[in-house]
């Protein structure tokens, strides 16, 4: 069959298993075997996908992703995320919009030891919410804040989203984990500059929080040395070259253990409980990456990156004029694609064309996960507001997605910036050994 | 099959850790770790996705299904499941069909010659639990339509 037919045959295909609402992974294997058989023999595509099942969950660099995972899971299981809020809260608490600033940074620093972001909202959103709710704070504000902070989970470093994108497009995942420590403290400031704004605007959207003396903000610093130092363990070891994201992943879940134990918190029950969530996620992520693995094989064999390539070339743009064009469609894709299936699907396509443009992979990484934040907290697919519409039940949909749209201004507005000046991110791993 | 996928990830977090401690501190690190964590990584997954999917854990697009009438959702349901529950029988088949062929290569790893084949083997019969939880999926599927047309 001629490549052109088996590729509208077999993407569109795509389209409707998953519209259809069939498993992400799944889908894509499926439509991937399919059209490799029309391309190949029915044999030799059978022989392919047995070797993509085999091999994808028989590859060292995937390690780092259920380790990471586990880090998290750890972190929230030990609760570090409660000590983290209330350390925070002492320090920012009696600001206009105090709870809110505590949510942000206390969101940005367990996302420093967190690779996901689901995972930052659901642990912030159980220790935040309730606080905020009982200083009656504006409920848009309250959970847009969480929504939005729970973002940070992929920009700051570690993240399973850069994992991914790293070992996909071969760019090095060291390298694009300290790319996002500038960005995401930039995040950090323009989220708590937004909250902010709001409150000094309009003081009852958040309420100042108790006052504490100086000793009682130097004393909240022992809550959260632990959690810095697992931070500096991990991010250092990475950016001095000591051990591979690998190796550091390992260390941060074992250290995350270990803080958990040591704060008291983390039971026998708590511990195998985040042992089997963990294996949960790592095998629902590899159903994707294998399903993804298998439907670009399918996009290679028809050059599918060509094609599209050549008809971005005769829009006779300007390199940054295709690069645009690439973001606004990561945006629209986001509303309605899972944020992992839509990268995984994505990066074969567009990936050669940034590389082809002559444009830092590494940069590149760091604009897909601004744009997977947004697609994170944006209708219909917010995921982060389902998280937190899961734990609200007198908010409803809607109002949370109203109080995340300062946030998403925000964000958009670091995006341009990333663009505009590459360097925030690149100056960084430009000085790593 | 999940409780011992969650020792194997404990496992292979404190042969990561040692491994590094031993290198760094001691200068002794832990011989082929790397050969060692590649083939626990092959049984974790296989021992996991059983579970995953009768939990129904799998990431699905929701957008669209939502909107139509409950019947028409159910129906897709099922034809989503069956197709899924076929891919999931094309998965063991060829897995099987790998494990086979290692295992007349007697296929194992380069430097420690641990058995490759032995974990091809474990992975195919691990996978069949992605099949009953498929089918277990399907079953549901099933019910949950019959219900709605009645």
């Amino acid at each position: 069959m001629e490549p052109g037919t088996v590729a509208l045959i077999f993407i569109g295909g795509l389209a409707v298993l998953l519209a259809g609402g069939m498993h992400i992974g799944f889908a894509m294997a499926l439509a991937g075997l399919g059209g490799t058989m029309m391309l190949l023999s029915p044999e030799a595509a059978l022989s392919l996908f047995g070797l993509t099942v085999f091999e994808t969950a028989l590859s060292f660099e995937f390690i780092v992703i259920p380790l990471f995972v586990l880090m998290g899971q750890f972190a929230t299981a030990g609760g570090l995320s409660q000590d983290l809020y209330k350390a925070f809260n002492v320090w920012l608490g009696n600001l206009p919009g105090g709870l809110g600033l505590a949510t942000i940074g206390s969101c940005g620093a367990f996302a420093a030891i967190c690779g996901s972001s689901l995972a930052t909202a659901a642990a912030m959103s159980k220790v935040a919410l309730p606080e905020m709710q009982r200083y009656k704070y504006d409920p848009r504000l309250a959970t847009g804040s969480i929504a939005a902070g729970g973002t940070l989970g992929i920009l700051i470093p570690p993240s399973v989203i850069m994992v991914l994108y790293g070992i996909l497009t071969e760019t090095n995942v060291a390298d694009l984990f300290i790319a996002g420590i500038i960005p995401g403290v930039l995040l950090v400031v323009f989220f708590m500059a937004t909250i902010w704004l709001l409150a000094n605007f309009n003081p009852n959207l958040g309420p100042r929080g108790p006052k504490s003396s100086i000793k009682e903000k130097l004393i909240a610093f022992r809550r959260v040395w632990g959690t810095l130092l697992l931070f500096i363990v991990v991010l250092g070891g990475i950016y001095t070259g000591i051990f591979t994201p690998t190796e550091a992943a390992g260390i941060g879940a074992f250290g995350a253990l270990g803080l958990g134990i040591l704060a008291g918190k983390m039971t026998k029950a708590s511990c195998v409980q985040a042992l089997l969530d963990s294996v949960d996620t790592t095998a629902m992520v590899f159903t994707i990456l294998i399903g993804a693995i298998v439907f670009k094989n399918l996009i290679a064999l028809l050059r599918f990156p060509e094609m599209i390539e050549s008809w971005m070339l005769d829009l006779s743009l300007s390199p940054m004029g295709i690069l645009v064009v690439i973001l606004i469609i990561y945006i629209l894709l986001g509303a309605i694609l899972d944020t992992m299936a839509m990268i995984l699907l994505t990066l074969p396509v567009f990936f050669p064309i940034i590389s082809t443009l002559g444009f830092d992979p590494v940069w590149f990484g760091v604009l897909m996960v601004i744009v997977i934040e947004l697609a994170l907290i944006t209708p219909p697919m917010g995921i982060n507001v389902f998280v937190i519409k899961g734990m609200v039940s007198d908010v409803s949909l809607g109002q949370i997605y109203i109080g995340v749209i300062p946030f998403v201004i925000a964000q958009i507005i670091l995006l341009i910036i990333i663009v505009l000046f590459p360097d925030l991110a690149l100056w960084l791993p430009n000085t790593a050994v | 099959m999940a409780y011992l996928a969650g020792i194997v990830l404990a496992f292979m977090m404190i042969l990561t850790f040692f491994d590094v401690v031993g290198r760094s501190l001691f200068n002794s690190p832990i011989i082929g770790s790397v050969e060692i964590l590649t083939l626990a990584m092959g049984l974790l997954i296989y021992l996991g996705i059983g579970q995953t999917t009768i939990q129904g854990s799998h990431v699905r697009v929701d957008v669209l299904t939502r909107l139509l009438p409950e019947k028409v959702r159910n129906s897709l349901d099922v034809i989503v499941h069956i197709l899924g529950l076929l891919l999931s029988a094309l998965v063991f088949w060829r897995l099987c069909v790998l494990a086979i062929e290692q295992t007349f290569e007697l296929n194992t790893t380069q430097n420690l010659g641990l058995p490759v084949w032995l974990i091809a083997i474990l992975m195919s019969i691990f996978s069949f639990s992605l099949v009953t939880g498929m089918t277990v999926q399907l079953y549901y599927s099933i019910t949950r339509l019959l219900k709605s047309s009645c």
